[in-house]
């Protein structure tokens, strides 16, 4: 039977990592992740999860252990945050083209200078094209069911890629929520045992990423690629799976939020859904007809599904949480993403950025009141005066 | 007349983050009266620190400070140094960031005996981050990481630098302050790179969970549990047993390294 437990998104993804019986753990000390590795320490020691636990001497070290355990044939986990992300930067392309689906749990955190301590999600966006699967949960609840369904879609014989499996630091990773656990033995039927297809074996010898000749490169990345081109169809069984198993009401890509005769949406990822659903009811109560649209996958960015849905509205606002410093739109990722799947829509809604939940800053109420009259003006008119709009310092 | 610690105290920067009773401050009180001592100029004078408890020392003190990125105190510190060798250079770092995500930079610099002085903030533990044992948590103690003991043994900080070459290496305590800022005068006036062992304490996430006391009981036991090395070679073996041995372990002339870079730069007719 599943019990109820109020954990925060640390405590939540250590017992996602239990659930899915992770074999090998590896760690590094760096706020706020660090949580997730305290507990899942305590639940190793006590003999309730039967794990070899790691303690790297930096994160390099961490995901190259990663590496390593799921070469062998385990089920590797580990996590950082902020500058630990980047730093174990030179691991991440490794592991998704020796295809080995080890998890890096990311509870993000804002990269220096000048050593900020707050969510953003620049850390592991800078990692979004290595080969990673990658998607934000939103609430401790879905921390720990991605937990499980990352290794089910990155263990699948058609995709084997590691996954950043990330929430917002602190507002997710630190504030406790409902979390309902399941059943150990219901988890075992949706996630059976890793069997990595070409393990390191004394009795098989085989060979991990040994050097190559320049003209052996393109096909290896073509079939990095294939994987995502692949992957979609994946997730789709593996969440509706998740779904029937444990009573999840889960869209595989995309969470509408009152979208229905919606003019316009915030486009987001992660935490920051908890205050757009609060705004959202505020000024749909003062007759604004906006609501929100939340994506639960950045890899493989699911195209189709988010110029589906967002050719439906008027006008669209993306609240990026992440910096492409002098990028084409000059602001954050999600808005080059979400304008090219929206390129051949007829008719495409004006798209803009907002530059907001930088360095760990709430994004206030006041402030989505405010993304929202840009939203409303940028529907009427049919066009965006900007694409990039910084909140509380540019006029909005 | 009292220190005039103002002196080089940037007050706005205050208070520090350090936690009750933890012995950093006592550290950064050698670090400031050794500099006095040693008579540095301030604004010739470079502090470089990476990142944890021990390194949000520069920002307290008034010289040209660098906080960097975690464990890379000495990289920066070299870049620092060979950009302008007249600089006096000074890197602090906690155990975790000099032993562990720094090791490598902390042996290379060893080897490479560039004139810099770093001083470990050498307590056992990962503090800020919550208590995660260390690379010089010793072997059985708990650690927010390891709750039934850390089955790691220890680096010993003296042993390692020596073994990589440093060519001046000692260990003081919090507890031994003064000769801990004679120490650390001297490194400052070696000439190659000074590796100054600075043992102290974090009462709040390693003492309490090894039941250790008091932060004065801790400071304490570095009274009680430490034999200068003069001092251990005159008594009788059962009395430096499981001592930790404390004071300077080598002093030793050997060409430094940006000596050694303008020699080249001189052999092959470039500039300097």
């Amino acid at each position: 039977m599943a019990k109820e437990m109020f954990l925060a998104g640390c405590s939540s993804a250590a017992y996602g990592a239990m659930l899915s019986r992770v074999e090998v753990i590896s760690s590094y000390p760096i706020r706020p992740y660090t949580g997730i590795m305290m507990e899942l320490s305590k639940l190793v020691a006590n003999g309730e999860l039967d794990a070899e636990f790691v303690h790297g001497e930096g994160e390099h070290a961490q995901v190259s252990i990663a590496y390593g355990a799921s070469a062998a044939g385990a089920r590797a986990y580990t996590g950082s945050s902020g500058v630990g992300v980047t730093y174990a930067m030179e691991c991440y392309s490794p592991a998704a083209g020796g295809r080995l689906p080890c998890q890096m749990a990311i509870a993000d955190r804002a990269l220096d200078p000048p050593g900020d301590f707050g969510s953003e999600h620049t850390d592991v966006m800078s990692a979004r094209d290595q080969g990673w699967i990658m998607g934000w949960a939103a609430d401790p609840q879905e921390v720990l069911d991605n937990t499980i369904m990352y290794f089910k879609i990155g263990e699948d014989a058609r995709v084997l890629l590691p996954q950043f499996c990330c929430q917002d630091g602190y507002f997710v990773s630190h504030i406790p929520g409902k979390v309902s656990i399941p059943d150990q033995k219901a988890v075992d039927e949706y996630l059976p045992p890793f069997n990595n297809p070409h393990p390191l074996d004394p009795t098989k010898p085989v060979s991990h990423g040994p050097q190559i000749f320049p003209d052996q490169g393109p096909a290896i990345d073509l079939q990095r690629a294939q994987a995502f081109i692949d992957t979609p169809k994946v997730i789709e069984e593996a969440v509706a799976d998740f779904n029937k198993q444990f009573g999840r009401n889960y869209d595989p890509f995309l969470e509408e939020y009152m979208t229905d005769d919606a003019e316009f949406v915030f486009f987001l990822q992660g935490g920051h859904a908890r205050t757009a659903r609060f705004a959202v009811n505020h000024l749909r109560e003062k007759g604004v007809k906006a609501g929100m649209v939340r994506l639960r996958f950045m890899r493989p960015f699911p195209t189709e599904a988010v110029a589906e849905s967002l050719s439906k509205f008027k006008a669209v606002g993306t609240i990026e949480t992440s910096t492409s410093y002098g990028g084409a739109m000059k602001g954050g990722n999600l808005i080059h993403e979400v304008r090219s799947a929206l390129y051949d829509v007829p008719n495409p809604p004006p798209v803009t950025s907002f530059m907001a939940g930088l360095g760990g800053e709430v994004v206030s109420l006041e402030e989505f009141y405010s993304m929202a009259k840009v939203l409303t003006q940028a529907a009427k008119d049919g066009k965006v005066d900007q694409y990039v709009y910084w909140v509380n310092f540019d006029k909005v | 007349m009292a220190f005039n610690y103002a002196e080089y105290i940037r007050p706005g920067k205050l208070p520090h983050i350090w936690c009750p009773g933890c012995a950093h401050g006592t550290v950064m009180k050698s670090i400031i009266r050794a500099i006095d001592r040693v008579g540095l100029e301030k604004d010739r004078t470079v502090i470089v620190s990476g990142i944890g408890c021990a390194s949000r020392m520069p920002g307290y003190v008034d010289f040209n400070t660098l906080h960097t990125t975690h464990g890379r105190s000495l990289p920066f510190s070299t870049g620092v140094k060979l950009a302008d060798p007249g600089l006096n250079v000074i890197a602090v770092a906690g155990d975790g960031d000099a032993l562990a995500i720094g090791g490598n930079h902390f042996i290379h610099t060893c080897r490479r005996n560039i004139d810099i002085t770093l001083i470990v903030f050498n307590n056992n533990i990962y503090g800020m981050t919550g208590g995660q044992f260390s690379p010089t948590t010793p072997h059985g103690k708990l650690a927010s990481t390891t709750p039934y003991g850390n089955p790691d043994y220890a680096f010993d900080v003296v042993e390692l630098a020596m073994g990589a070459g440093a060519s001046y290496v000692s260990r003081s305590t919090a507890y031994h302050a003064i000769p801990l800022e004679r120490q650390i005068a001297d490194g400052i006036n070696h000439k190659g790179f000074s590796v100054i062992d600075a043992l102290c304490t974090c009462p709040t996430t390693y003492g309490r969970r090894n039941k250790l006391g008091s932060a004065v009981d801790m400071i304490g036991w570095f009274k009680d549990n430490t034999v200068g090395i003069k001092a251990a070679g005159k008594l009788p073996p059962e009395k430096v047993e499981g001592k930790i041995l404390t004071g300077v372990f080598r002093k030793e002339e050997k060409p430094e390294y940006c000596d050694e870079y303008a020699k080249i730069i001189e052999k092959t007719g470039g500039r300097s």
